[in-house]
């Protein structure tokens, strides 16, 4: 079964506060069996926008991944990071076709 | 994952001739992220056999490193030599050292992110059939290929694809390859992009 992500893009406006939100995701992500595949890594950005932070989250599957998003825990941490950062968060069905 | 090596030890016979190989062979290492390492500099032959020249060119990946040796590109140079020297060629897998210091940074692997918004869908078919040949080249693969979506928060393009590399160098390599202009153009006026290349994460598990 194809795999589900959550891809973010992140602007942080206060590290400090942003912290507290960091700090918890990793329980949450646990409990739905996801894994960083990227984590705020170094990076470029050759084309078209960008933010500061990316970040890809590996899930079981696609309803994995948006069960997750919709749990009541991470929902209660949103509230964590809304006023420390921007962010744009799409969740996706991987792909499971024939690779190159 | 562990480096891919070609280990080439060459006598070389007729160095004038020698030189026209020398200078077909960059298209097939550029292609294939391959960087020499050692390239005839001095050497002593402290025990047993060896040939003259020593080579030791590094690649992303094994499986990369045996693609440019099977690459149109490199057989194309490959027959230029062949007059004007006697060579013994190994390609290999490097060792990944399980240790902490070893190999931690060097095992991340490099990600392609991209959102994309398709202003022509038939053209843009045509530019993903290349990019997928192209990035095969260097160990790419698809993790996510459109697909089913949401966008919870903040707003991205209509369409999102992403592409795993064996490494970040491999991943920026695909990029900035001379062979990815003829490709980047099939797209061009057909869809609008925000690309990322990231390195990946290769910390402590949950």
């Amino acid at each position: 079964m194809a795999k589900g992500y959550w891809i973010g893009r992140v602007d942080v406006h206060n590290e400090d506060g942003y912290k507290a939100y960091a700090a918890a995701n990793p329980a949450i992500f646990k409990k739905f069996g996801g894994r960083f595949v990227v984590r705020a890594g170094k990076f470029e950005a050759p084309e078209g926008a960008a933010r500061s932070r990316n970040v890809v989250i590996e899930f079981p599957d696609y309803a994995t991944a948006l069960a997750c998003y919709r749990s009541p825990e991470y929902q209660d941490n949103i509230k964590r990071r809304l006023p420390h950062a921007v962010i744009d968060i799409v969740i996706i069905e991987g792909y499971d076709g024939p690779q190159p | 994952m562990p480096k891919g090596y070609w280990l080439p030890q060459i006598d070389v016979s007729n160095m004038e001739g020698y030189k026209a190989y020398m200078a077909a062979t960059p298209p097939a290492h550029e292609k294939y992220a391959g960087v020499a390492l050692v390239r005839a500099g001095r050497s002593e032959v402290v025990e047993g056999q060896a040939r003259s020249r020593c080579v030791i060119r590094e690649f992303p990946d094994y499986a990369t490193a045996l693609a440019c040796y099977r690459s149109d590109e490199y057989q194309r140079a490959r027959p230029l030599r062949l007059p004007y020297s006697v060579c013994d060629f190994v390609i290999a897998e490097g060792y990944d050292d399980p240790t902490p210091s070893g190999s931690a940074a060097t095992a991340k692997k490099g990600y392609w992110i991209a959102h994309i918004d398709v202003t022509d869908a038939a053209g843009h078919q045509a530019y993903v059939a290349a990019l997928v040949v192209h990035a095969g080249k260097f160990g790419g693969r698809f993790l996510v290929r459109g697909g089913a979506r949401e966008v919870p928060e903040g707003k991205v393009r209509a369409r999102t694809g992403v592409l795993e590399f064996p490494s970040y160098d491999a991943a920026s390599g695909c990029y900035h390859s001379p062979d990815y202009l003829p490709v980047k153009k099939l797209r061009e006026g057909k869809a609008k992009v925000d690309l990322v290349i990231v390195e990946g994460y290769d910390g402590p598990k949950f």
